[in-house]
């Protein structure tokens, strides 16, 4: 008896777990949140902008699928590295560095990965990389690396490792522009531990970063950058859209949209012209990413997580509505570090492009991002100018090459010249597989098709929903008819007795004059 | 039984008059409500800083929020050198300061108390209430005159009113100096005073204050230009006329001043609101109607948007792309070319801004401090008797409110005919007071609407509220006394001398 009972208990227990795994089958984030990464800065540099910085260094270990905590050194407390797979050190401020002991004698036990951004390079280090240091002043260098070179900014001091043992391996290369030009590496990596001694956010540099922490991390792959055209929303010139939309269409170039919604109003023309322009998108090859909203100001909207999930679900199942179906998100960095933006909204996607940060506006900040399925490292094409690109190119994560919707023809025509002249093999989004998840449905698209909680959706239909007509007034107050009808009645009183009075008033003059008369 | 009581009104009326019964009884009235602790008053709805911070306080650091919900009776005061800078230009600031002053001097050099403010406010507005029946009743001190009296401590007094004293809110000063201007000018034309000319000083002083206090008042430069004209026939003035011709230039420098000095952010996010919540509003669908007006259709989705998002917003209204193709486009032209092409939806537009027009309760505010047991937000239910009625049953028609400009100029007019023939002033005086009054009245709707649409009706209109009640008492008073139409005080009537 016991013992069926107990196989009864271990079968549905069994059944049930089936049953949430068939349920739930995008878990994507439990799978890759094995590694974690602590990234510790020593300040946030204002003067030299080194927000910017670590924003880049976040989205890119993103886009390597690696969750990232991040500290400021004095908030780290002895032990805590015991809980990640990795450390950053990045410095900011040469003139500050690190100060604080536990960290770096934490680090020097530490046994995984160790990687040094930027200046303050101790010794030990320096013998964990196989290498000296070198102090080079007042130089401006230049990068090189696969064929491409940059030059660097003007910058004060620079530590370079030099005379590096045999088994270290080098990315890219920092020369000087004297005659006897002087090379030493640029990244170097021994085994587990890593340098970069220079960081920046845009560029070659960038690039040769993130191929740099990714050979580290051992996250390397091959990607072709996605064209992704971003600053879209329904108050875009959408003649423009249209028309890009349709450029890169004919010239057989796949592409991305980051495109704003609108979670009220949707029953407008306004909305159905704007969807109509995003539908003929998706018919052309490219596909909708739904850009997130902007976070309010000047106070942050504390406790808005709720409001914040409707609005997405909104724009969702409006966009949806009128067979528009956005196959990810695209936000601003910040929002993978703060947990309300990050649990309400970037959650319901596991494939993302994330921005760089423009205004940072924090609901509730915890540094603590996680990893998705796939995420975009964004950059904005312009900031490649530099860099000789070729067919060959390719991007160690995947990466979206941003370009902006400009608001006139004039400009779209010296953009299309400008996508024209780039010689690159874009990615086709074609060869994704996401899905959203908002309230009780799921999105999906898979092998470029398109798919509504499992069925299948056509999005050559056009589904004009939009025929009522939405009058919009104050809200009123209870009893306001009653008092509105109380208003005109007493308007009309008014009124009536108003003439009476002119009336008699004027009667009244007459028979005063007509007393004086006889 | 009548004989005593004959005697003993004799007796009142002899010690105290109605000008003096008011004041008093506002004084009980408002001081238990504003000083005896708990005191009364309005939480902060994030306006607070413009009065705060250049002014040299600062709010203590609580683990609490200190807006909305309860009234912040005690502030920080900068001891060192302050950085704010002037957000908005305001004669309030004169009154923040010697409030600061005031409580340096008495009370603490670190902590400032809001009732040093509210004292200010109290002792002016009792001189208000002091004028303003002094100038309603005179010469006469029956027993209606002590009804006139009574009526005005119901109106004027009402917590919704003197509730503001306790606030930084720029509110208070332009009702007290707005009871100023119309008593001076009545009492002028009254000869309550042998002197004319420190009720004259007092109407340009008064007005003044009230011209530069609150950016949106600056169109009442014209309306107390009308009023001042009528101090033009006081009697062997011509040499004198010159000052107070110099005085009205003053007016209307004051309001072209007050206007320049509307930086370019708040004329942003005024002409977005009024976009928002102007021109999308009370209409079908408003993409045609845009476009007609050479506007984007798309805008029409930014229906009911705010300037500052309270959680999220789809586009930054600030941002340099909405501001060039938007907020450059929808000036104050296109704004009236857009009304006059679209006339019933401005007309909507009038009733909805009318709607609540005598509603002065602040609704979004507490009126409690923390720690009296009373729930977030809650209201004072103290004294209120007479913004509630009228809050509730005045006519919400913008019809009705030109109804009753009109049927209120024709009703003065009469005795202005009458006293100009016969070379009197009063009524004179008098119908130009009411015309300036009637036209705050008339207009101040109108601009509400083209400045910033359905949003915020309550601050942009609150001087028409104050304007209606100044109204309404006149004609009581007036009837009561039966001068209406004959101004003239036979002989023996008069009760003052």
């Amino acid at each position: 008896m016991m013992k069926n009972r107990f196989l009864i208990i271990l079968l549905s227990l069994l059944f049930s777990a089936g049953l949430n795994f068939i349920i739930n089958p995008i878990n994507t984030q439990a799978a890759v949140d094995k590694d974690k990464i602590l990234l510790v800065y020593d300040s946030e540099n204002n003067v030299e902008k080194s927000q910017k910085k670590i924003d880049a260094l976040q989205r890119s270990l993103t886009s390597m699928n690696l969750p990232v905590k991040t500290i400021s050194q004095d908030k780290y407390k002895t032990g805590m590295l015991n809980h990640y797979t990795g450390v950053i050190t990045m410095i900011n401020w040469r003139q500050v560095g690190l100060v604080n002991k536990n960290f770096i004698h934490d680090r020097d036990e530490f046994n995984g990965v160790r990687l040094h951004i930027g200046n303050n390079l101790t010794a030990n280090e320096a013998t964990q990389l196989g290498g000296n240091i070198k102090k080079v002043y007042q130089e401006q260098f230049i990068l090189k690396i696969n064929h491409d070179e940059q030059i660097l900014p003007f910058s004060e001091t620079v530590m370079v490792l030099d005379n590096l043992s045999d088994q270290v391996q080098t990315v890219g290369t920092l020369s000087t522009q004297e005659k006897d030009q002087k090379t030493y590496p640029y990244g170097v990596i021994n085994g587990k531990n890593g340098y970069l001694p220079y960081f920046n956010s845009n560029g070659l540099s960038s690039l040769a970063a993130i191929q740099m922490i990714a050979q580290l991390f051992n996250r390397s792959s091959k990607n072709q950058p996605m064209l992704t055209i971003t600053n879209v929303t329904p108050y875009s010139n959408l003649k423009v859209l249209d028309a890009l939309s349709l450029y890169c269409y004919r010239k057989e170039i796949p592409f991305a949209v980051s495109a704003s919604s609108v979670s009220k109003n949707t029953q407008m023309r306004a909305f159905t012209k704007y969807t109509t322009v995003l539908n003929s998108i998706q018919n052309r090859g490219g596909v909708i990413f739904s850009r997130m909203p902007i976070v309010g100001f000047p106070s942050p909207p504390v406790g808005s997580g709720t409001e914040l999930n409707q609005i997405i679900t909104s724009y969702m199942v409006s966009l949806a509505r009128e067979n528009v179906y956005p196959i990810g998100i695209s936000s601003s960095g910040y929002w993978n570090q703060d947990k309300v933006l990050r649990n309400n909204a970037l959650k319901k996607a596991d494939n993302l492009i994330l921005l760089p940060n423009k205004r940072v506006i924090y609901v509730k900040k915890d540094n603590d991002s996680i990893a998705f399925k796939k995420s975009f490292y964004a950059m904005p094409i312009a900031s490649l100018n530099k860099v000789k690109l070729t067919y060959g190119t390719s991007f160690e994560v995947p990466t979206a090459l941003t370009v902006s919707l400009p608001d006139s023809v004039t400009k779209l025509h010296s953009l299309e010249q400008e996508i024209n002249n780039l010689q690159l093999n874009w990615f086709d989004p074609i060869n994704l597989s996401t899905n959203v998840t908002t309230g009780t449905s799921i999105m999906s698209y898979k092998h470029g098709e398109y798919y509504m909680n499992g069925k299948k959706e056509n999005i050559q239909e056009t589904k004009n929903t939009n025929n009522i007509p939405i009058y919009a007034t104050k809200p009123k107050a209870l009893f306001s008819n009653y008092f509105h009808l109380q208003g005109s009645i007493l308007m009309i009183f008014f009124a009536i007795v108003l003439v009476i009075l002119i009336i008699f008033a004027l009667l009244g003059r007459q028979i005063y004059k007509n007393m004086f008369k006889r | 039984m009548n004989k005593y009581i004959n005697i003993w009104f004799n007796k009142f009326q002899k010690y105290i008059s109605p000008a003096m019964m008011a004041m008093i009884l506002a004084a009980m009235i408002s001081g238990i409500l504003l000083f005896i602790p708990p005191i009364h008053g309005l939480a902060d709805n994030g306006d607070f800083y413009r009065a705060m911070n250049s002014n040299g306080i600062y709010r203590l650091p609580t683990n609490y929020s200190q807006f909305l919900n309860y009234v912040i009776p005690k502030f920080g005061i900068y001891q060192y050198y302050n950085e704010n800078s002037v957000p908005v230009f305001t004669s309030q600031a004169v009154i923040v300061k010697f409030a600061v002053f005031l409580n340096k001097l008495f009370y603490s050099k670190t902590i400032f108390d809001i009732r040093f403010l509210a004292i200010i406010y109290y002792v002016f507005f009792l001189g208000a209430i002091y004028l303003l029946t002094k100038s309603l009743v005179f010469p006469y001190r029956r027993i209606r005159s002590y009804v006139v009296a009574l009526l005005i401590v119901f109106i004027f007094a009402d917590s919704s009113f003197t509730l503001y004293f306790n606030s930084f809110f720029a509110e208070p000063g332009m009702y007290i100096v707005m009871l100023y201007s119309f008593s001076s000018i009545l009492a002028i034309s009254r000869d309550c005073y042998k002197k004319r000319w420190p009720m004259i000083l007092l109407f340009f002083g008064s007005t003044l204050f009230l011209l530069t206090i609150k950016q949106q008042n600056a169109p009442l430069a014209l309306t107390f230009s009308v009023v001042a004209v009528g101090l033009m026939f006081l009697p062997n003035f011509r040499a004198r006329r010159f000052a107070i011709f110099a005085g009205i230039v003053a007016l209307i420098f004051a309001g072209a001043f007050t206007y320049s000095k509307i930086n370019k952010e708040f004329n942003n996010v005024n002409q977005y609101q009024s976009f928002t919540h102007g021109v999308l509003m009370e209409t079908d669908d408003p993409g045609k109607k845009l476009s007609k007006a050479g506007v984007d259709s798309q805008y029409s989705l930014m229906r009911m948007q705010e300037y500052y998002p309270k959680t999220y917003d789809t586009v930054r209204p600030s941002s340099k792309y909405v501001e060039k193709h938007l907020i450059n486009k929808t000036g104050m032209g296109w704004l009236i070319k857009y009304y006059i092409q679209n006339p019933k939806q401005f007309i909507s537009l009038l009733n909805v801004s009318t709607q609540d027009i005598m509603v002065t309760q602040v609704k979004a505010v507490g009126n409690y401090t923390r720690n009296t047991g009373h729930k977030p937000k809650e209201h004072v239910k103290y004294f209120e008797l007479y913004s509630t009625y009228v809050g509730t049953f005045f006519p919400n028609k913008y019809g009705f409110i030109c109804l009753y400009a009109f049927g209120y100029t024709i009703v003065y007019a009469i005795s202005c005919y009458l006293d100009f023939r016969k070379h009197r002033y009063q009524g004179v005086i008098r119908f130009l007071l009411v015309f300036g009054l009637v036209t705050i009245i008339i207009f101040i709707p109108i601009i509400s609407v083209l400045a910033a649409g359905e949003a915020d009706l309550a601050k942009h209109q609150f001087i028409v509220p104050i304007t209606l009640d100044l109204t309404i008492i006149l004609f009581i008073s007036d009837i009561l006394h039966h001068r209406l139409w004959n101004t003239v005080v036979e002989d023996g009537e008069n009760d003052e001398e």
